[in-house]
């Protein structure tokens, strides 16, 4: 168990979200960056679990014994006022105190824990989904608070000590290249507006939440803009009237009407998912199946280590 | 990727995902045609050998999304096995269920029949009865859990959406914009004009099926008065 002490700006449950709900109207919801919210897990032994995505500073006390781990950005994390590092086991103790101070405010962080936050499965998850008032503590959509009682399942009692090798982790920059996957809509671009979109550099912005990230830069026209309502897939970039790209995130609506020109590739979806407004993001063109072929490398790299 | 039969178009939809476009004079056409073939491979995923890799199948409109496990299959694969799936297009509306739906026009929660009255010239009595003259087939549902885009609408009651979108439209709200209607399955922000209540919920979140109406499915609309509304079985049941 474990206690809410305070939060900086957001904290709240997620799990890896909801399959095979979309053509019901529910999003897909999920960790904004998965691979960062799946080490968390590995590390704490269990493939799956409900965790905290927080963003901002975040106390928590522990009121039995366990093992956690935190993962994400840059951060400094104390244990009852040592240092302590991210992306590793790290056993606890009843009564210890967890802080962690992120180095960037915005950037999306882990707090896992053995045997996985107990929360209730609503539609397939137990994500807070605000927006459909679903999933979270309460299974209600509202988000963790000061002072909330936290229990967890039970776990093995002999954990393994893991850490996240150099070669495994992330590499989070604030200026990124990101992998764009053509798709959709994508001949109703120009050879002329993609040499824009893949030749400037792009803004993230401060309209961005777990629906949508709205980026600004050099406006890209498609020839067409009618388009009725479709499917859009994780990481799916539309082009709205403006021109301005919006990238299409965990908690996105189910259907949309705006010309899309690819997704953002999965191998890079959890570096773009940390940007905060003010970052800049530049796209190159990578096909499908290189991306499949890339994401699967990093996932048989996971198994290996996790494995080994 | 090529075109067959009843698709027009095939494009990637991110490194695990496809989306298929149905070729037909009309949209009616379309929607069947991709109803037919989500039925098609529903039927399939329930079969023994199920596809493994299937995680969604999401309907809309003229287009087909399928989501799949990247770590079994790749798109060639996926697209082998949809061209190769057994649709048929038994009579006109291959895998839709029919509804009927009570409406209280004109309750006061919910009521732009002036506005749109204005709008198009037509009396409010001209509009409730318009709008229940029609079949409307399901194109899709989204937007919010539970949210089905009905049409088409006649066009005599055609309106845009409103300049200041509401904050917050009722729960059952019976909504109508462009040439789509809809009920509003729960409490949203909305821009579209609202002829009156619906009494059934849309969203049944204990439910077995939690969702009423799905993609292919027809519905109908008629009129109830306000006493009718008011003591309509409160268990989310009650379609006759």
């Amino acid at each position: 168990m474990l206690t809410i002490d305070e939060i900086g700006l957001a904290a709240y449950l997620v799990d890896s979200g909801r399959r095979g709900q979309l053509h019901l109207g529910f999003c897909q919801a999920g960790p904004l960056d998965p691979l960062a919210f799946k080490l968390a897990n590995l590390l704490c032994n269990q493939p799956d679990g409900v965790a905290i995505e927080f963003l901002g500073p975040l106390t928590c006390t522990f009121t039995a014994p366990g093992c956690i781990s935190i993962t994400g950005p840059a951060a400094t994390i104390t244990l009852d006022g040592t240092a302590q590092s991210g992306w590793k086991t790290l056993p606890v103790d009843a009564g210890q105190c967890v802080q962690i101070e992120p180095a960037r405010l915005g950037t999306k962080h882990y707090l896992a824990v053995s045997g996985g936050i107990q929360a209730p499965v609503v539609m397939g998850s137990a994500c807070t989904v605000r927006r459909e008032n679903l999933g979270g503590l309460q299974g209600n959509g509202d988000t963790l608070k000061q002072g909330d009682t936290l229990a967890q399942n039970n776990a093995e009692p002999t954990l393994k000590m893991r850490s996240v090798p150099d070669w495994l982790m992330p590499h989070y920059q604030s200026n990124i290249r990101i992998a764009l996957v053509p798709g959709y809509q994508h001949d109703w671009l120009s050879p002329l507006q993609w040499r824009r979109l893949l030749n400037s550099d792009y803004t993230l912005t401060s309209q961005m939440d777990r629906m949508g990230y709205r980026l600004s830069g050099t406006p890209i026209t498609t020839r067409q803009q009618a388009l009725y309502s479709e499917a859009v897939a994780l990481g799916a970039i539309q082009i709205p009237p403006d021109g301005q790209p919006i990238v299409m995130m965990a908690d996105r609506q189910s259907l949309g009407g705006y010309p899309k020109v690819g997704t953002v590739a999965r191998c890079d979806l959890n570096h773009f998912a940390q940007c905060v407004p003010g970052d800049k993001i530049t796209f190159f063109q990578l096909d499908a199946d290189d991306a499949r072929s890339k994401w699967l490398l990093t996932l048989s790299a996971i198994t290996r280590w996790y494995q080994g | 990727m090529e075109a067959f039969k009843g698709i027009r178009a095939v494009e990637i939809a991110g490194e695990d995902g496809l989306i298929f476009y149905a070729s037909g004079d009309s949209l009616d056409v379309a929607n069947q045609y991709i109803t037919a073939l989500n039925t098609a491979l529903l039927h399939a995923a329930s079969a023994q050998n199920a596809p493994p890799w299937l995680y969604e199948a999401v309907p809309s409109y003229d287009s087909l999304m399928i989501v799949f496990d990247l770590t079994r299959i790749d798109y060639h694969g996926v697209y082998q096995f949809v061209r190769n799936l057994p649709v048929k297009l038994k009579g006109t509306d291959a895998g839709g269920q029919k509804h009927r739906l009570p409406v209280w026009y004109g309750a006061p929660e919910a009521n732009d029949l002036a506005l749109v009255s204005t709008e198009t010239g037509l009396s409010k009595n001209q509009i409730i009865d318009i709008h229940q003259q029609s079949s409307y087939r399901v194109y899709a549902v989204g937007f919010a859990p539970g949210f089905a885009y009905l049409g088409e609408l006649d066009k005599r009651l055609s309106t845009p959406r409103l300049a200041n979108p509401r904050k917050a439209v009722p729960q059952g709200a019976v909504a109508i914009a462009d040439r789509q209607t809809a009920v509003y399955p729960g409490v949203s922000p909305g821009g579209w004009h609202l002829l009156g209540l619906c009494p059934l919920a849309m969203y049944l979140p204990e439910a077995a099926q939690p969702i009423r109406l799905r993609t292919g499915d027809s519905v109908e609309f008629y009129a109830i008065g306000e006493q009718q509304y008011r003591s309509w079985p409160n268990d989310g049941s009650g379609e006759d």
